[in-house]
Formats: structure tokens, sequence, C-alpha cells
């Protein structure tokens, strides 16, 4: 973990209340996919922590959805404004337990940005994912064009579908209903999102690596306020994940 | 010359090479901090506090914000002392080479004074910190702390079973925390370590629901120093035993002002979790910011404010 300065080069609306952000700055080496960053906010006491999406040495892709105080200032914040990030932080996914498995990669909502960074990794191992994005509505689907840009520049097939709750953009349904029989039995699912998606996901016979959300103050494991009891005992979702394995995983908490 | 300043403060007997030390519950055991800087430039560690069985701590979320400040609920979440005596202090004596402070917390007298019996045996703890300010744990923790009579029973219970220094570590959530610093320090307290987290409340407006799982927290950072250092400034007032002040301490300044309030020695909570070097930003903040109003030796201010 590092502390670092980064610059705000761009900052859009992508989708209703969803932002993308790209910094730059120094990034580092041996990022894995699922990593997060701790964002310090001018006037705010804590940082905020948000998901990589997409990551190169010198710059950073990060998305946001604006649902309180904190992610309102990122939203006002403009090309130039300078921003202190704790980086890498938590464990990020395991690409390496897939054994022969297909990966299917599932992200409902903001759960979407670090599977955009998954599926690049997958890409350059020559391993062509399912990508399975999830969002209840038309209005707030993002990141189809990222996927298709990777695809692309990797010249490998990506599997891509999108499903809406609603029914007004993709299949109508969730995640699960977007999945075929196989990929729900033998499938290898990594999976970012709110926890009733990850809940559904976990009833499924597939294996998996999960990325949970938790409130949190510091971010690197120093002050308990994450601890989820999982089947091998505490886990501190800011540092021991926020990727946990499915089986490891205690659904009845929420 | 920043370098002619002397920053070394004593608790008791012990000599500090400066007053800086985080406090319990933001440091853990060190491992988190360890990579980012040479522990050895702290004063000393207050360690997580310890009870005799593990505990996994309180529901989620443990955490909430407030202006400048938080509020956790972590509930005393630790492995126990078995636990931290054979193999999370070893851990932290491999990189930490000063003595440290052992937190201990209990949910009765007995279990306060076999948490004293066993660090008493460590030779590496420099002095057994007595929490009985806890507010995030039931029928104990801040039970003890709440009045005169219960604070000294604790205090002597725990003095019969060492020959370390005991500091009580007080809650500030009490009608009057003079008096049960005094009553600790009646009872033989060797010092007193002040303030634990105020109680405090945030309510999530769009559900209507506290947003902590307990629903009611410690508030602590920078909101709090102002009466920190009151409690400090009238505790020090009535006691002569040393007093090691915490309360959003963040800056040099901050420690220089808690030290004139009467503090012999400084800890550093919360600003760990916000900036992960704070305390070694502190310490090497500390000459300059002495040199700027013309401190040249920082015993030499403890307590000034009440001059």
């Amino acid at each position: 973990m590092r502390k670092e300065c980064f610059v705000v080069e761009k900052n859009e609306k992508v989708a209703e209340d969803t932002y993308k952000m790209i910094l730059r700055g120094n990034v580092g080496e041996n990022l894995r996919a699922g990593q997060f960053v701790n964002i310090a906010i001018n006037g705010l006491y804590l940082r905020r922590p948000v998901s990589i999406a997409i990551w190169r040495s010198d710059s950073l892709v990060l998305y946001y959805k604006t649902v309180g105080k904190g992610t309102a200032l990122m939203a006002d914040m403009v090309c130039g404004d300078e921003m202190e990030l704790l980086i890498p932080l938590g464990n990020g996914f395991s690409r390496e337990l897939l054994g022969g498995n297909k990966p299917v990669l599932v992200g409902g909502g903001v759960g979407v940005p670090p599977m955009i960074g998954l599926a690049e990794e997958f890409l350059k191992d020559g391993i062509s994912p399912v990508v399975v994005l999830g969002f209840n509505s038309k209005t707030q689907v993002f990141g189809e064009k990222e996927f298709e840009e990777l695809a692309s520049v990797y010249g490998r097939n990506i599997d891509l579908r999108v499903a809406t709750m609603d029914g007004s953009y993709g299949i109508k349904g969730t995640v699960v209903d977007a999945l075929n029989r196989a990929e729900k039995e033998a499938g290898y699912l990594f999976a970012c999102g709110p926890w009733p998606m990850l809940k559904a996901l976990g009833a499924l016979p597939a294996k998996g690596q999960f990325s949970l959300e938790a409130r949190m103050a510091c971010g690197f494991g120093a002050c308990m306020g994450c601890t989820c009891e999982t089947q091998n005992g505490s886990k501190r979702i800011c540092k021991d994940g926020p990727v946990l394995l499915k089986e490891e995983i205690k659904w009845q908490i929420p | 010359m920043a370098d002619t300043v002397d920053i070394r403060t004593n608790l008791g007997k012990w000599e500090l090479d400066n007053p800086v030390i985080p406090a319990s519950g933001t440091f853990g055991f060190g491992q988190e901090f360890k990579d980012l800087y040479d522990l050895n430039v702290l004063g000393s560690i207050s360690i997580k506090g310890t009870t005799r069985q593990p505990r996994i701590g309180n529901p989620l979320p443990r955490i909430a914000e407030t202006p400048m400040g938080m509020i956790n609920s972590v509930g005393l979440q630790n492995p126990g002392i078995d636990s931290v005596i054979s193999h999370e202090l070893p851990e932290l004596f491999r990189v930490f080479k000063k003595p440290i402070i052992a937190n201990i917390s209990g949910f009765s007298v007995n279990e306060y004074a076999d948490l004293a019996m066993a660090f008493d045996k460590v030779p590496q703890v420099g002095i057994i910190e007595v929490n009985v300010s806890c507010p995030n744990v039931h029928n104990g923790g801040m039970a003890y702390g709440v009045c005169p009579e219960s604070a000294a029973v604790v205090t002597s219970a725990v003095k019969s079973v060492t020959k370390k220094p005991v500091y009580v570590k007080l809650s500030p959530n009490v009608t009057d925390i003079v008096e049960i610093a005094k009553a600790c320090e009646n009872a033989g307290a060797d010092g007193i370590s002040m303030i634990n987290t105020l109680m405090g409340m945030r309510i999530d407006i769009r559900t209507g629901k506290p947003i902590i799982a307990n629903k009611i927290g410690g508030f602590s950072g920078p909101a709090i120093f102002p009466v920190a250092l009151r409690m400090v400034y009238q505790v020090t007032e009535a006691c002569k035993i040393p007093v090691i002040g915490m309360g959003g301490i963040t800056t040099a300044e901050d420690t220089i002002e808690m030290m004139m309030a009467g503090a012999s020695a400084v800890q550093v909570g919360a600003a760990n979790l916000v900036n992960p070097w704070a305390c070694r930003d502190i310490i090497e903040g500390l000459p300059a910011a002495c040199e700027k109003i013309g401190i040249t030796n920082l015993k030499e201010i403890i307590g000034i404010a009440h001059q």
C-alpha cells in the first residue's frame, strides 16, 4: 500500500447516477482485478473506497455511483483536480483457481467495474470469458462499450450479455436468468454486486469468487470496522477480502 | 536547528524517545503498519484491547462518519489473551523493540486481574492499560469506568497482581471524570489514559434507521479534541499521576497543545485510519513545530497551561 496523489483527467456521467473517472498518477506494478483504492475527499473525514476498473502504470479508471456526500463531491470534480489515494488495497480475484472451467464474470450495477479489469486479465491470458451484466433498468446500463473495446484490442471474443430487471434493455430478469445451464453448473463464477445478487449466485452449483462490500474506515485492515464471519473464521473485507471464495461466505449474514 | 529540540518524555520512570503512541484499537498489533515505516520511531504502541476469550465483535455496519470524525462499534474484536501472548506479540516484537502498552478489557474484576497477571509475565510490556471505558460492549468495559467505586475496585485488583505500572483508561461518558481519576489514583493507579471515545450516533435519513448495527458507537477524531483537552486539563489539575492524553490528535501542534494541558505523552487514534503514516508524520514534525514556538525541551511544556 502506498499513498499517491492522482490528477483527475476526465470525470463524466455514463449512466443514471453513475460516473466514470480517469485519474493520472503513479499506479505501480502488480495490481490485481478486484482490488480497490481509498480516496481522500476534501472536507470529509473518512476516505471513500472505490474498486479499480482498469489500470495502467500511470492511470486508473474508476466508476462510482452517487449515493451520498462523498460520491456527490467526487461528481463535482473537474479535470486537473487532485486526490490522494491509498493504493492498492484488498486481495483481488485469483484467476489461478479457475482450473479448466469457463470463467463467468458477473457484475451487478456498480459491481460491474472490477469485471472490466478481470476480463482484460483473462484476455491477456488468452482466455475468452463470459460476461453478464445486471441492472435494474436501461437508464443504469454502462460498461458494454468497455468490454467490446477490450475484445477488439485483444482480438478475442467476449460472450457479453446484459440483463435488466424491468426488461427495458437486453434480457428481462436477473443475472441468473442470463446464465445457461452449463454455466450455472460447471462455470466458474467471478461476481461483484448487491448482496441479493450474490446470494442468488451462491445458490448455484458453480464454484466461484465473490467480491463483497462493507462500510469501512481504514481500508487496510487496521480498524476491524468491516470484519465478517466466514466458514474460515473472521475476515476483514478490506484486507482479507473484498474477494472471498464462494464456499466460505456465510449467507445468513446480510 | 530542529535537531536540538529534545522531544523525549517520561511516563513515570520510563523515558520514551518521543510522546507519540498509537492508540489501542487503531493499530492492531502493528502488522498492518510494519511495512509502511519503521515502527521503532514510535514512543510506544498500545495494542488492540485484549480480553480473556476471543471475541468476534459486533455485527456490521460498525462504522459511521461524522463531521471531522467517525463512530465505531467494533466491540473489542480480538483473538483473546492466549493467542495475543503466544502469537500476536511475538510477531510484533520481531519488528518493535521498545516496551509496549498492553490494553486489557474485562467483563469481571477477576478477568481484569487475570489479564494483568498474564501480561505481567511478558517482559516487553511496559505499562498495563486498563480499559474501563469501552462503550461498545454490554455488561463490561465502560460499566466499571462510570463510577469511582468500581473504577477503584478494578484498579486495586490489577495493582495487586502486577509490579508493572498500571494506567486506567477513562471514559468521557461520565458526569465528573475528575472524581473517577482521583478514585483510580487513590486506589494505586500509576497513571491515567484519557479519553476513550464519546458515545455517539448517526441515522441514515433515507431509511430512518441508525447507521451502526449496534445503534450507538464510540465517537472519535479531531471533532472531540477540545473535549479531550479540557478533560486532561481538569484531571491533571486534580491528580499527581501522569496522564496519557488522547482524543482527536492529528498533528504535532495537537500533541504540543495536549501536553500543555498536562499530558505527559499522547496517543493517536482515528488519525491512523485516514493517514496510515500519521504517527510517523507527527513525530517527524515535532522538532520543527517546537522550534517554531521556542520550545527546546518537550518535558518542560507539560502542564504549562496550569501556571
